[in-house]
Parts: C-alpha cells; sequence; structure tokens
C-alpha cells in the first residue's frame, strides 16, 4: 500500500475511491477539487446525501498540501479541466518528489517527459494501466463456459452507478466469506484488486468474432488462476440509446459480452425516474431477448436526466437527487423486483445474500 | 356506452379524433365521426351496428378510452429541489431598468403594460456577481453555463456587463461559459463589438423593420432614428468585426397594422441585413393594458397565404426559398408539437397540462434589486412571480406553486381535452400581480382554437404524404 495522498481534481463521479477507501490500495488524505466545480468546501459526498468524512479543499491549497503527502494522484474527472494544466499540476508534484498516479489518458508527449522526470527525482509514476495477460489464441479456440456463476452487472446508460455496485457487491460477498473474481472497465479499478476489461475489447483493429472468442479466454483464464467462487462483471457503456437524438456510447460492449460469456443473472443499473411497473417489464422482456441477460434485480442511481437541457446541448446531462430520496422511491414504490439504493450498503448485504441463495438453489439441481 | 375521452376534427378530406389517453390521432370512418359528433351533441344518441362495431374494434387496441386524471400534479414536483440546488444552467441579468428608446409596444415604457415600467435603477456589480456565485453554487451538475444581459438597455450599464465577464474569467476558469445579450443595437460602438466579439457573445438585436415602421415603433428620446444607429453598427462589424456576425440575429416584432411585403421584402432583400438570422414574434399581450392590438386585414391575408405556401412546401409542391421567413417559425412549432412533444404513452392517474417550465429548468432571471423570477418575460412587479433572492436562495414554495399552475383550474383542467398539449404557463395566469383562476381560464378557448388548427394542418400534411423522416434527412444533406 502506498503511503499518505492526495486527489486532484476530484468531481463526484470519483466518490468510489472514497466510499471504499478501506479497499483502495492507498490511504488518501486530502480531496482537492477546482472552485468552479462547485464541490468546494463541503463534504465529497455532499450532493449525494452520503457522508465520507472528506472535506473538498480548493485548488489555491494544492501546494501547501503537496508539502504533506507522499503521492498524488491525478483523476480523470468528467468536466473541463485543460491537458495542459492537468500537465503542470502532474510536473510540480514530481519536481516536489512526490509519487504520481495519473488516472487521465494525456497526450504521449507528456507522458514523455513525466516519465524522465519521475525518474530524474526518484519517485514512481504508475500510468500504465493495462496489466491484460497476453491472450493471443489459436484457431481451434472454442467457447467455454467459467465454471463459477457469473454475475453481470450492466447500465441501462452512462453514469448509472455500475462500478459503485461492483464494490458493493463485491465487499458484501466477501463479508459472507465468498471470494468474487471483479472485472471493470474502471481504469484505477486495480487499486481494488479488479481485473481490467480488456483493451483489446475497444481495439478496431481485432474483428468482433477474435474479441468475442479473446475475451472468453481471458475470463477463463482469470477464472482457472485463482479459487473464486462467483464472477462480478461489469459490462462498459450503456444497453440503450438515451433517446433518438442522444446515444452514449451504447449497446456495442453488451453485444459483445453478450455473445463471448453466459450470465446466469444480472443486475441491471438505472437512471433514475418515477417508473411504474409496465417499464420493469418490458426492460426484462427485452434485456432477456436482446442480449439473453436475466434480470435479478434493479439498481437506481443517484442521477436522473435532464430532459430540459437535451434540446440545447444535445447530449446527456444530470441532475443529482440525494440518496435518502431514491431509499424512499424504493422503500414505497409497488414494483415487485428486488431493488437497491446505488449507496446503500445494507440494501446489497442483503441483495448480496439472495443472489447466492437463488445460485446455491439453482446449482443444487445442476446435471452433470 | 359512455364518451371516449377524445376531440373531434376533420380535414376536407378525412375524419379524425384526437384521442386524449394514448395522445394519438386516429382517422376513422365518416360514419363513427358523425355518430361521434351526435352522441356529443345527445347523450340518448344510439350508435348504429356498424358504428358501434368500429368503436369496439378502437376501444380493443387500446384507444377510446374515458380515463381522466385523478389528481393535478407535475412530473417534476418531486425532484425540483435537486434540479434548483444541482442542475442551473443560464441566468439572465437585468442590468439596468433604464433604456435610451420609448418603444410603443415594450413592456418597461410608455405606462402601456401593468408589469413594469423604466426606471433609472441599474444592478450593481455585488449584486451581479452575488447572482454569478449563486447560479455556480447551484450548477453541479451542468456543464456549460450561460449569462444573459438584459435590461432596459444593457449597454447603457456596459461597464458592468465588462465587469461581470472579467470576475468570471477571474473565478471560475475551469467552468465553461456562454454569453448572450438583447440589445437595441443604437449605442454599439467600435471598443463595444470589440469586447463583445472577443467574448463571443450571441447578440440578439431588435429590429422591426424598414426605417419607417421601425422608427416608428422604436423611438428614441432624442427622435434620431434608431434604424440609422443600426445600420452604422451592423456595418461597423462587417468591416472590422466580419467573424461575429455569425453570433448575431435579429428579432422583429411584427407590427400587424403594417403591411406583410414590406417586412418580406425588406427581411429578403435589404442588403445590409438578408444574411442575418431573423427571429419574428408579435406583440406581446400579456399584461397589456388595452387589448387595441389589431391586425390589418391585408397583413392577415398574406400571412394566411405564406403559412399555406409553407404547408406546399413541406409536401414538395413548392420550393422553400418561395415561402416567407416571416412564417418559418409557424411550421417548426407545429411540427415539434406534433412530433417532438405529442409522446406516445398512456394518461396516468396523476399529471399536469403542458406549459409550465421548470422553474429554473432553462434559466433564472435576476432583476436590477436580485430578486430571482423564472425568465424575462413575467411580471416583476408581481410577488407571485419572485421565486428568490440570490441573497437568501429559492423560495421553494413558491417554485412548487408555479410549477404546478394547473392546479388553480384542476378540475377544468382534468376534463379538458387539450391538457397534455396545452402551453399555458405562469405567464398566462398572472393579472394585476395576482395568479387569477380566471385569467388562466381566459386563455384556454385560444389552447383549444390553436391545437384543432395544428391538427387540421398536420392531418392534411400526413394526407398528402408529408414524410418527417424524409424532411429531416434532406435537410440534413443539405447542411
Amino acid at each position: 500500500m502506498l503511503n499518505s495522498s492526495l486527489i486532484f481534481p476530484y468531481d463526484m463521479s470519483d466518490i468510489s475511491i472514497l466510499l471504499h477507501k478501506n479497499k483502495f490500495d492507498c490511504e488518501i488524505d486530502y480531496v482537492l477539487s477546482l472552485l468552479s466545480w462547485g464541490f468546494c468546501s463541503k463534504d465529497a459526498g455532499y450532493i449525494f446525501g452520503v457522508r465520507t468524512e472528506k472535506t473538498v479543499k480548493d485548488e489555491k491549497n494544492f501546494d501547501s498540501i503537496l508539502e504533506k503527502v507522499d503521492t498524488v494522484i491525478l483523476l480523470n474527472g468528467t468536466l473541463c479541466f485543460d491537458e495542459v494544466e492537468f500537465f503542470l499540476y502532474a510536473i510540480k508534484s514530481i519536481e516536489k518528489r512526490k509519487n504520481l498516479i495519473c488516472l487521465r489518458k494525456i497526450d504521449e508527449k507528456y507522458i514523455e517527459i513525466l516519465k524522465c522526470a519521475s525518474k530524474f527525482y526518484g519517485v514512481k509514476f504508475i500510468y500504465d494501466w493495462q496489466h491484460n495477460m497476453p491472450c493471443e489464441i489459436s484457431s481451434n479456440y472454442k467457447l467455454i463456459s467459467p465454471k463459477i456463476p457469473v454475475i453481470g452487472i450492466k447500465g441501462v446508460a452512462q453514469n448509472t452507478g455500475k462500478f459503485e455496485t461492483l464494490l458493493s457487491l463485491k465487499e458484501s460477498f466477501e463479508k459472507i466469506g465468498y471470494s468474487p473474481l471483479c472485472i471493470s472497465g474502471k481504469l484505477y479499478g486495480e487499486f481494488f484488486g479488479i481485473n481490467s476489461y480488456p483493451m483489446f475489447m475497444l481495439d478496431d483493429k481485432i474483428s468482433v468474432q477474435n474479441k468475442i472468442l479473446k475475451l472468453n479466454y481471458y475470463i477463463n483464464e482469470l477464472c482457472y488462476s485463482d479459487n473464486f467462487d462467483l464472477i462480478l462483471f461489469e459490462v462498459p457503456g450503456g444497453l440503450y440509446p438515451v433517446n433518438d437524438k442522444v446515444y452514449e456510447n451504447f449497446s456495442f460492449q453488451n453485444f459483445l459480452v453478450s455473445n463471448a460469456i453466459s450470465f446466469d443473472l444480472s443486475v441491471i443499473n438505472l437512471l433514475y425516474e418515477n417508473y411504474d411497473l409496465n417499464y420493469f417489464e418490458w426492460l426484462k422482456v427485452n434485456l432477456k431477448n436482446k442480449y439473453s441477460y436475466n434480470v435479478f434485480a434493479y439498481i437506481i442511481s443517484n442521477n436522473k436526466i435532464n430532459w430540459d437541457s437535451i434540446p440545447t446541448e444535445r447530449k446527456a446531462s444530470y441532475i443529482t437527487i440525494g440518496s435518502e430520496y431514491i431509499k424512499n422511491w424504493i422503500n414505497t414504490s409497488e414494483v415487485p423486483y428486488n431493488m437497491c439504493s446505488v449507496f446503500d450498503k445494507e440494501m446489497f448485504e442483503k441483495l448480496a445474500e439472495e443472489l447466492i441463495a437463488y445460485l446455491s438453489d439453482e446449482n443444487s439441481f445442476d446435471a452433470i | 356506452m359512455s364518451y371516449p375521452f377524445i376531440v373531434l376534427f376533420k380535414t376536407y378530406k378525412k375524419q379524425y379524433v384526437y384521442d386524449v389517453n394514448t395522445n394519438t390521432i386516429l382517422q376513422i370512418s365518416s360514419l363513427l365521426w358523425k355518430e361521434l359528433k351526435a352522441k356529443q351533441e345527445d347523450e340518448s344518441y344510439q350508435y348504429t351496428l356498424a358504428a358501434e362495431k368500429e368503436f369496439h374494434e378502437l376501444k380493443k387496441r387500446g384507444f377510446f378510452l374515458e380515463n381522466r386524471w385523478k389528481t393535478v400534479r407535475h412530473p417534476a414536483t418531486d425532484v425540483l429541489p435537486y434540479q434548483l440546488n444541482n442542475a442551473l444552467s443560464s441566468v439572465v441579468l437585468q442590468v439596468t431598468q433604464i433604456c435610451n428608446l420609448n418603444c410603443s409596444y415594450c413592456p418597461f415604457a410608455r405606462g402601456n403594460y401593468y408589469s413594469r415600467k423604466h426606471s433609472q435603477k441599474q444592478m450593481s456589480f455585488e449584486i451581479a456577481k452575488k447572482a454569478i456565485d449563486f447560479m455556480v453554487d447551484n450548477a453541479i451538475n451542468s456543464n456549460t453555463l450561460a449569462v444573459g444581459f438584459y435590461g432596459g438597455e444593457p449597454l447603457i450599464n456596459f461597464e458592468l456587463v465588462k465587469s461581470v465577464v472579467e470576475y468570471i474569467s477571474l473565478h471560475y476558469p475551469h467552468k465553461k461559459f456562454s454569453y448572450f445579450m438583447t440589445t437595441n443595437a443604437t449605442l454599439l460602438d467600435e471598443k463595444k463589438i470589440g469586447f463583445l466579439s472577443k467574448h463571443e457573445f450571441s447578440i440578439t438585436i431588435s429590429l422591426d423593420g424598414p426605417r419607417e415602421i421601425h422608427d416608428r415603433n422604436r423611438q428614441s428620446f432624442s427622435k434620431e432614428s434608431s434604424f440609422d444607429k443600426i445600420m452604422k453598427a451592423l456595418k461597423l462589424i462587417k468591416e472590422k468585426f466580419p467573424e461575429f456576425h455569425k453570433n448575431i440575429i435579429f428579432n422583429c416584432v411584427i407590427d400587424p397594422n403594417a403591411s406583410f411585403d414590406c417586412f418580406h421584402s425588406f427581411f429578403t432583400s435589404y442588403e445590409d441585413i438578408n444574411d442575418y438570422m431573423c427571429r419574428f414574434s408579435n406583440i406581446s399581450t400579456a399584461n397589456l393594458k388595452s387589448d387595441d392590438v389589431t391586425v390589418s386585414d391585408d397583413y392577415l391575408t398574406r400571412y394566411n397565404f405564406e403559412i399555406f405556401k409553407s404547408i406546399l412546401s413541406r409536401i414538395g409542391k413548392i420550393e422553400k426559398d418561395a415561402v416567407s421567413p416571416i412564417v418559418s417559425s409557424y411550421m417548426t412549432d407545429l411540427l415539434e408539437v406534433m412530433l417532438e412533444k405529442r409522446h406516445y404513452g398512456r394518461l396516468g392517474d396523476v399529471g399536469h397540462p403542458g406549459g409550465p417550465c421548470i422553474p429554473g429548468g432553462r434559466k433564472i432571471f435576476v432583476n436590477v434589486d436580485g430578486d430571482i423570477f423564472p425568465c424575462e418575460k413575467i411580471n416583476e412587479l408581481s410577488e407571485n412571480m419572485k421565486i428568490g433572492n440570490v441573497y437568501s436562495g429559492f423560495s421553494m414554495d413558491k417554485c412548487l406553486n408555479l410549477l404546478n399552475i394547473a392546479t388553480l383550474t384542476e378540475a377544468e383542467c382534468k376534463q379538458c381535452w387539450a391538457s397534455r398539449l396545452c402551453y399555458l404557463c405562469c405567464l398566462f395566469c398572472e393579472k394585476n400581480g395576482e395568479l387569477s383562476r380566471s385569467q388562466r381560464l381566459s386563455n384556454c378557448k385560444m389552447v383549444r382554437q390553436h391545437l384543432i388548427e395544428y391538427f387540421k394542418i398536420y392531418a392534411c400534411l400526413m394526407e398528402h404524404g408529408y414524410d418527417k423522416n424524409a424532411d429531416w434527412f434532406n435537410s440534413y444533406i443539405a447542411e
């Protein structure tokens, strides 16, 4: 584990690092953001209505806090932050002899400079995230099902809290003694002991068929590398477009993954809306027909599409809703499906138990 | 059989119903149409067997239900606090109430309107700064923020405009901002244009047509021609800031007493302005003290003829260029209502008529005193419209009240076939500062007439082979 660190520039998309900090492979002491973004001087979980016990400080404190830490973690974030400025913060950190973990893809020329500088100042510079096992496969490779149950975590769209769901389920399973193999598209998943979604899945030069076969191989190889009890697989991208004008990276990765591997069960992350039963039923049938997904539970995120902004922005923007509201909506909903609020640990613990109960029951009838 | 929740209308060729429960327009047989009409007029009327068969067939397919809302409540009610606290995206600052013109139909001038009057008040930098801070604090979810400058005439307080832009650049460098201004352009000079151009302002210039019409309605206190000043400014832009020209659009308030052809030829062939975008609007009648806005016969005849031509252009019978730009927004609005806003989906137990914007959803308007209003069009003198203050924040009760404005007329709205497509926001419900049930109801007839007109034109377009996708696809290729 690395020593004390600061994370910067913080926005709410990185809240999981703070909510699961005991599982994160680095001690986080300080959270810094940019004054313009509106998070400063509040608890980092304020907008979601959750507590992280970390008050966000603004960028003017960067230099003074830098003196107190060993490591700087530069985050990707979803808000605008100029690449040159980002680089200047990175080089300043190295010059002050701090280890640097860079979680944003930046231009190669900056990477080269940072590599040289880190060597010169004798500090660690962690940037290369893809540690996937090589998986060259021969032409006679066949698709095989993993030996353990596979639970998929999929989102109807982007920003539905899939990574937070993965971490909460992982923790809940571990708490009751199970060892899950986890796969996620999140860049810093490895800090939580989570395997990366392989880079070849996003490589345009690899054919669709090869991606499917390689992914199948990759999962089985991970699966046989240790004694796991089940697989938790967070699939990148969304399942559906937001509407007929806003698409947000939908469907293709789910198409590939659903062909590479059979999921025993799926939990589906949703953006918040005041849904009625018809929607959940439609979703269940459609996901079964489209991707062969068996829906076991719905996870309600704290983001709601800001429909008012779509005509002007031509992309999805969101309204963040407080966790108490989401929890209350779930508790008063008459929908007869398993549902969790994305930030509610107790709900996830219960869900993990129900998943195990269902899978155990199902496995007891397995033909051999 | 009880009467379904529908409204009947017909075109020259065919008969239709608008089915409220499904938000669908259905073409039906002339027999059923006549019998539904007869039943509407006389409850004891008995359907013939053939009509009854068609009726039941439609019912079997989910149409012709009688359901009404049980409760009138806006769907955004519960999440409104989150929207206001996290997702503001635009603020319009009333930088001054002073204006150098004395326009005949301006809500501020001449005392023609109940809502407002020009005064000597200017917004202070403290209030402007607080308004910007307030927006940023409540905009965590918004990547891009917009700041508008409004008056009076905002160029009169140009120093404040500059200070606000400088304050934002200095304090909020990591948030994207865009700027816009509505101005009469008479005070534009090279320095001001240079500043506006540098910061990529979008500018709306009020221009009401050729010199004689514009100067008649937009008079300066000094009796100088405001038209000539605008032309001078445009010339300056063309010479010194040619790139800035794309950021300018004109807003033309149509004087319905003038000749239609006069507007048309001006906006299509007057050399200095014909390559600018132009938006046309009618004189606002909301809060007007007298109702003497009359439309000349000549204007009305030509206007309707141009709408007819615009229908012909949509079905490919004439070129789009042959239609006057003055009516272009009519067809755009119609198609937006019929194709974009007419969501399919069942009428639930709880709903709210269309119309009200979500307060703060698209913008907030901050007046010279720092009071917050839903937009710049409403009556600032009304306490009911004041939804907060930049120092004390939003008054959630008032925001919710304006959002759920149809509770004023709940009983009528539940029974009204036009509710789902209604456009009556709080602007239509306010008189003398009060939100009034009778004021809202006084506009209902207009909404229903307007929608029936839209239905008929839309049905007519479809009868003649209008293809919305082809229309979109062709404009996409043209782009």
